[in-house]
């Protein structure tokens, strides 16, 4: 697999990253807030024009799954199925929290965070870019000591580093993992919300 | 939302957009406020006065038939009318958790209809017609 479009829509970032003979290319973003459905389409439709990349030529959409905001995880995995539909292209679903954590080089236990609504963080913690435990929601008071990483947590008044998701992490770990990765069942790919409604009563 | 607002009985819709608006300055970021009250309570009515009172000076009209309206006001406002759609799923599949996870100003008509999606710590207003043009409006 070497040519494929890499697309993350899982915060309030919406970008697009093309691959060629497996090799980044380009990427186009923006972090204007609630844009991601104007934007994304009219981004994926540039970038492949510039390059004279037509979507048949592609091999593969890698799409960020999440953990993050229910309305970009699903406008991000609507275009992924539906240019994958179109010529048959396998998908591959990448775990947003497990990208961002391929930018952190240090070599001891941190967190990997995504500020979901008030006190509440999407939260994994990885140690030599291996998981240590599954991905949670849970109150940022929650988090231990341990170094926090990520995006959007100015409002949670805790010291972080800033990781921000990208369609080229995406877009990069999904080559490295195409053969894992690869999905043409698409029933099987969704976003991973993790925060599903409860609906009680 | 600030604690201090009275509530009231209003005898004309003009008042009741005077309520409304007297609401506006205990309104916070992100908070949802649900109103309850039959057909022609007055609803839709407060809601212009609480947009009136965040200075915004566009129409604002019944979302029935479009569910949801949003007003970029002095804070942002999300309104929702839920009379028209009673299948949850179509609410969640619009988006709604993530207007109840940001830091808008949520206010929603018909909340009954849909009580088993919103959180728990809304503001909950009641609006009674007491006579034709009298109506009790009080927090729960
Ligand atoms: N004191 C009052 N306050 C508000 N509205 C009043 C009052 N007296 C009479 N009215 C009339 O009642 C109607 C209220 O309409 P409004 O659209 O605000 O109701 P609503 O509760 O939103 O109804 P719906 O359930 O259809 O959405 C208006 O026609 C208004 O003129
Ligand atoms: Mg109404």
């Amino acid at each position: 697999m070497k040519n494929i479009l890499a697309i993350e829509t899982a915060t309030n970032i919406c970008s697009i990253s093309l691959f060629l003979d497996g090799s980044f290319v380009e990427t186009k973003d923006s972090d204007e807030p609630r844009s991601h459905a104007v934007k994304l389409p009219v981004f994926t439709d540039e970038l492949l024009k510039a390059h004279k990349c037509k979507v048949s030529e592609l091999d593969a959409i890698a799409i960020s799954s999440g953990p993050g905001s229910y309305t970009g995880l699903r406008i991000g995995m609507s275009l992924a199925k539906g240019l994958a539909l179109s010529y048959n292209l396998p998908l591959l679903s990448v775990k947003t929290l497990l990208a961002m954590d391929m930018e952190i080089d240090i070599e001891f236990p941190h967190w990997v965070c995504i500020h979901s609504h008030k006190n509440m963080v999407f939260a994994q913690k990885f140690n030599n870019h291996e998981p240590v435990n599954d991905a949670t929601c849970i109150p940022v008071e929650n988090l231990d000591a341990a170094p926090v990483f990520g995006t959007e947590l100015q409002k949670c008044n805790i010291d972080f580093n800033e990781i921000l998701p990208s369609s080229q992490t995406i877009g990069r770990f999904a080559l490295n993992n195409a053969a894992a990765l690869a999905e043409k069942d698409y029933q099987k790919v969704s976003p991973f919300y993790l925060t599903e409604f409860n609906i009680s009563k | 939302m600030k604690s201090g607002w009275k509530g009231g009985v209003t005898s004309s819709a003009e008042e009741t957009i005077n309520l409304g608006k007297s609401l506006s300055k205990f309104i916070e970021a992100g908070d949802i406020i649900t109103l309850e009250g039959d057909l022609a309570a007055g609803k839709t009515t407060f809601v212009k006065g609480i947009l009136d009172g965040f200075n915004f000076d566009r129409q604002v009209t019944s979302p029935t038939f479009t569910l949801i309206n949003e007003y970029e006001a002095q804070l942002r406002v999300i309104h929702m009318d839920c009379y028209r759609e009673n299948d949850l799923q179509r609410w969640i599949n619009l988006g709604i958790q993530d207007y109840f996870f940001s830091d808008d100003v949520k206010i929603i008509e018909w909340p009954e209809i849909i009580s088993a999606l919103i959180p728990k710590d809304h503001i909950s207003i009641t609006l009674k017609s007491v006579s034709e043009f009298e109506r009790k409006i009080y927090i729960k």
